[in-house]
């Protein structure tokens, strides 16, 4: 039996429901989720039909949606199926003046029923349906994500009809998000993921929320640009769901390998809707069918050249240009030539006149031109493609690394295609790793003094690391966690909701910035591993101690060890604290300014300026030698200590750039480094 | 010479053959390719006979992907007389003109080759074949002479290594060996936990089950596992084959690092290959000189405290097969660029 709990807001009259300790809604902005979800489904179904619209809702006994849905004015009827008669009694009497009285609507249907028994039992067919299902906490939950649950869900649609799922957090969750995306395309839809910040979520933990549009038939960027909301909203517009459709960041980025997202062909198209992949072709990027880059080519890759060029890994970047410079282009161009009788006349014709064209550029070594660009993606993709999903390609004795680029055995090569935003050319945790950790003896490099918490403001007290967490994150027998900053004599203090800069040796902070929420949640899992780890090794220690019989004490080798045991305790004692803290990170976290991670938190931004996000959640920007700030963001004011943090960082990325790097170049110009 | 694909009656011949050659290694041998195929890859094993006499050859592997490309691979090999410059350039016109019929009946648009060759050489047989983007073994690597007397091997480590072998034993680790389920479980509990801190990729438990299926009867696999005062603080799995042994995969606990017990575990492997006739122990991989940022270096120094010669190959080499590239380019063409 699920628990429900409703908290009342303070002076505003609003509310928050729970499930089970789990937010369903905050009224300051359940628009924000409801115009989302529903909008969308019910605006792009009454764009494809003449006739009025039927809709189906599964789940969302609250009302909410009901209510966005109410609102198209082409709507005919609209089911509503909920099992739970609690939800709905609560929202047709508690809810009421904040869903405006959708359930008792003429136009709404509501249904106490089990959502996949509504499915099987009932022949109607709908314009659109909606799945508003709570986040899965058991099998039952997960049953209506599956294969079966969500064929059952689409024999209801008329054809052309939109779905529309409420799903996970693709930035919490990327792999659950994903295998929806995946379970759409097997079942023959064509799915448009995207994804809203919701401020109430984030203030939970939850990230970015996720949702999908699938349909049998592709939903076109120029379906939702063109695509009429209804004039009563808050929230959705046509340009706001394109947005929403734009994913900053691929998959890959959230640690997720690159294969097991793309099981199959079509999986490449989830990649195709990251940010400034299209931008310059007019944001055809959410058009799947579209008509300016080619299908089949999204088939394999995400093919524009600004993301191919400039967001691929340099260990890529630079064996994919070996490879097309030691082609032999004639015998490829002859082969090619070859084939061409297996195609049909207007075909081989294009492809002639391409071929001469690319051949002609290639020669006057004009890449910019479109005709070129074309062929030379393709022939990117197949090349890529081919080397990716060769699982052995990595030392051929098992799988490759993705995110990360490592593979196992303990000795990883880069072999990662795209570059995840913590491998970065400054923020790398192999080089990061590389000065301060010089041997697997889980020492910090004996340079680096941490002082101890208590110590701050009094006389500083140096504290030895003693427990390396990963490869660059140790803790003190204090229970502080630090993150060094490899190149550099300075290292972060990770606090629970922010970042504090060090210098080695001084006790006084540089600066607090913020802790974004994928670090954060990535060190509460290092934390429980370790953890777990530790707990199963003082198991098996404390087991043999007592094989040492009850002469142990007496024998001084057994107290030795007695003594490891007590320091193994008290690192348990460190490890369960640090459990204890949630480590959330800023809620509050952006990413409003395109930038390349030097170092958590510290960026230098695509308009060339050095740019922090503040533990206050706020973008700023550092003035610092010749770099400006060119988007007039607020200053951060000139400090000595942050002057010789930005020569350290700066100095020690120019040396891990390549010679002809854009990159390197402009911040030695920068710098004035010659 | 003729070639003519190896069955089942041949592997011995063909692990003699392949054994013997210091430019190849267990991934060309017999139960190496039957592992791969029971993992789903595609397996040629072409032989190479000359009368009556089987001089070489290579198993090549391909993987079916969902999209039909993969490179065809035949890591550390083909097996071939290098020495020979003659009959090795016949058994290579033979060879590819078999490579090419595999590529053209599957669809593979490259041939990525890695015969343990330095670079002068493998320019000569391979003059058309350009640098892999991705090697099938690690290069530079760095292998111990363990033909040797215990000191002898000893005094070739650094004095780091040396004192720390010797620190473990006297802490008191104890490694042991096999290729029993319970070992290979305790292995991968310390693998997973070493993959995760050091964001790794690792392979899955059912990946290591197969492994040891297909290669412990022949000897060809086995697991170590040391232990400090009864709990489990390294692990490692190594590959037998020929001369060499090869430390494939690793992990270790990150506590109780004062016991070292990463080098008992590497010292008692070492003498155990030697107890088997290995005279090589190949740790697998370091970082070259020049770059202090590859991913190996922070491996690197550990494994340079046992000493070793650090060798060097020319890497995997990549011949294209254009007929199949260009084909696999203009599907992409059609499929999309000409459909406007």
């Amino acid at each position: 039996m699920a628990k429900y709990r409703v908290e009342r807001i303070a002076d505003t009259g609003d509310i928050a429901f729970y499930i089970d300790n789990s937010l369903q809604l905050d009224t300051r902005d359940e628009f924000v989720y409801h115009e989302s979800l529903f909008l969308p489904p019910a605006a792009l179904a009454s764009a494809r039909n003449s006739a009025d619209i039927d809709g189906l809702i599964l789940g969302g006994g609250d009302g909410f949606g009901l209510r966005e849905g109410l609102k198209s004015p082409r709507l005919h009827r609209i089911d509503l199926v909920d099992h739970d008669p609690e939800v709905i009694r609560f929202a047709k009497d508690g809810l009421r003046s904040f869903n405006r009285s959708s359930l008792y609507d003429p136009r709404a249907c509501v249904h106490v029923e089990e959502a996949s028994r509504f499915l099987n039992a009932r022949p109607a067919l709908y314009d659109y349906i909606v799945a508003d299902f709570t986040f899965p906490e058991d099998l039952s939950g997960c049953s209506l994500f599956t294969l079966g649950f969500l064929h059952d869900l689409s024999r209801r649609l008329k054809p052309n009809g939109i779905v529309a799922l409420n799903t996970f957090s693709p930035e919490r969750s990327p792999e659950a998000y994903w295998s929806v995306y995946r379970t759409l395309t097997r079942l023959k839809l064509h799915p448009k993921p995207y994804q809203v910040r919701i401020p109430s979520f984030s203030a939970h933990g939850y990230g970015k929320w996720g949702f999908f549009l699938a349909s049998t038939a592709p939903i076109l960027h120029r379906e939702v640009q063109d695509v009429l909301f209804p004039e009563d909203r808050r929230f959705m517009a046509g340009d706001v769901l394109l947005k929403a459709m734009l994913f900053e960041s691929s998959p890959v980025f959230h640690g997720l390998n690159f294969s097991r997202i793309l099981r199959q062909p079509e999986d490449l198209r989830a990649l195709l809707n990251m940010s400034g992949i299209f931008a310059s072709l007019g944001g055809a990027d959410i058009d799947f069918s579209g008509d300016i880059l080619p299908a089949g080519l999204w088939k394999y890759f995400s093919g524009h050249p600004e993301y191919i060029f400039f967001s691929m890994s340099a260990y890529w970047k630079e064996r994919v240009f070996n490879i097309l410079d030691g082609l032999d282009w004639n015998r490829f161009m002859a082969e090619a030539e070859k084939s061409l009788a297996n195609y049909s006349r207007e075909t081989a014709g294009q492809v002639r006149a391409m071929l001469r064209r690319v051949s002609r550029q290639w020669k006057d070594g004009d890449f910019g031109a479109e005709s070129f660009q074309r062929a030379f993606l393709a022939l990117i993709a197949v090349i890529i493609v081919m080397n990716m999903l060769c699982p052995d390609n990595a030392f051929a004795k098992g799988y490759y690394g993705g995110s990360h680029g490592g593979s196992s055995g303990g000795e990883g090569t880069e072999i990662s295609l795209l570059a995840p935003a913590a491998a970065t050319a400054f923020y790398n945790s192999y080089w990061l790793s590389s000065r301060y950790v010089p041997d697997m003896a889980g020492k910090p490099h004996n340079k680096m003094s941490f002082p101890a918490a208590a110590s701050f403001e009094a006389d500083q007290k140096p504290e030895q690391a003693f427990f390396a967490l990963n490869d660059t994150t140790y803790l003190t027998k204090e229970g502080d966690v630090f993150q060094l900053i490899a190149q550099t004599h300075f290292f972060y203090r990770v606090e629970t909701d922010r970042l504090v800069l060090y210098r080695s040796g001084q006790p006084a902070p540089v600066i607090e910035l913020a802790l974004d929420n994928g670090s954060a949640v990535a060190l509460g899992k290092d934390i429980e591993v370790n953890r777990k780890a530790l707990v199963a090794s003082i198991r098996q220690f404390e087991q043999w101690l007592g094989w040492s019989g009850p002469a142990g004490a007496m024998v001084k080798e057994i107290a030795e060890e007695k003594k490891e045991l007590d320091e193994l305790m008290a690192l348990q004692k460190v490890l369960d604290r640090l459990h204890q803290n949630n480590y959330s990170g800023s809620s509050a976290w952006s990413s409003d300014v395109p930038a390349k991670s030097m170092a958590p938190s510290i960026f230098l931004a695509t308009d060339g300026s050095l740019v922090v996000k503040t533990a206050d959640g706020a973008w700023k920007s550092y003035v610092f030698r010749s770099f400006t700030n060119v988007a007039g963001r607020e200053v951060i004011p000139s400090d000595s200590a942050l002057d010789a943090f930005f020569e350290e960082l700066l100095s020690a990325g120019v040396k891990t750039l390549k010679a002809q790097d854009p990159m390197r170049a402009f911040i030695m110009e920068k710098m004035d480094w010659r | 010479m003729e070639l003519r694909y190896l069955n089942a009656k041949d592997k011995s011949a063909w692990n003699s053959l392949v054994s013997a050659s210091v430019h190849s290694g267990f991934m060309q041998s017999w139960e190496w390719s039957e592992f791969k195929e029971s993992s789903g890859q595609k397996v040629f094993r072409l032989g190479l006979v000359h009368q009556h006499e089987l001089v070489g050859g290579a198993i090549v592997y391909g993987v079916a992907s969902s999209l039909g490309t993969s490179p065809l691979i035949v890591p550390q090999g083909p097996v071939l007389p290098w020495g020979d410059p003659v009959v090795t350039r016949e058994a290579l016109g033979i060879l590819f003109q078999e490579f090419r019929g595999i590529a053209r009946e599957f669809g593979f648009p490259v041939l990525r080759v890695e015969p343990a060759l330095p670079v002068d050489v493998m320019r000569d047989f391979f003059p058309e074949a350009q640098r892999a983007p991705i090697d099938l073994v690690p290069t530079p690597s760095l292998v111990v002479d363990i033909g040797r007397p215990d000191q002898d091997i000893l005094a070739g480590m650094k004095p780091k290594g040396r004192y720390n072998i010797r620190l473990a034993a006297k802490q008191g680790v104890e490694t042991v060996w096999g290729v029993s389920p319970d070992l290979l479980e305790e292995f991968y509990g310390l693998f997973e936990l070493t993959c995760i801190r050091h964001r790794f990729i690792g392979e899955s438990l059912e990946f290591f089950q197969g492994l040891v299926r297909h290669l412990a009867p022949g000897r060809m696999v086995r697991i170590y596992l040391s232990r400090y005062r009864g709990v489990a603080t390294s692990a490692a799995v190594m590959v037998f084959y020929g001369r060499t042994a090869t430390y494939l995969y690793g992990g270790s606990l990150p506590f109780f690092r004062h016991a070292m017990s990463s080098y008992g575990l590497h010292w008692a492997a070492m003498r155990d290959a030697r107890e088997q006739g290995c005279r090589d122990y190949d740790l697998y991989g370091i970082a070259p000189d020049d770059n202090p940022f590859h991913p190996y270096a922070r491996f690197t120094a550990f494994k340079k405290r046992f000493g070793g010669r650090s060798t060097v190959s020319a890497g995997a080499q990549d011949t294209f097969f254009y007929e199949q590239l260009s084909d696999l380019w203009l599907q992409q063409m059609d499929a999309v660029l000409l459909k406007k």
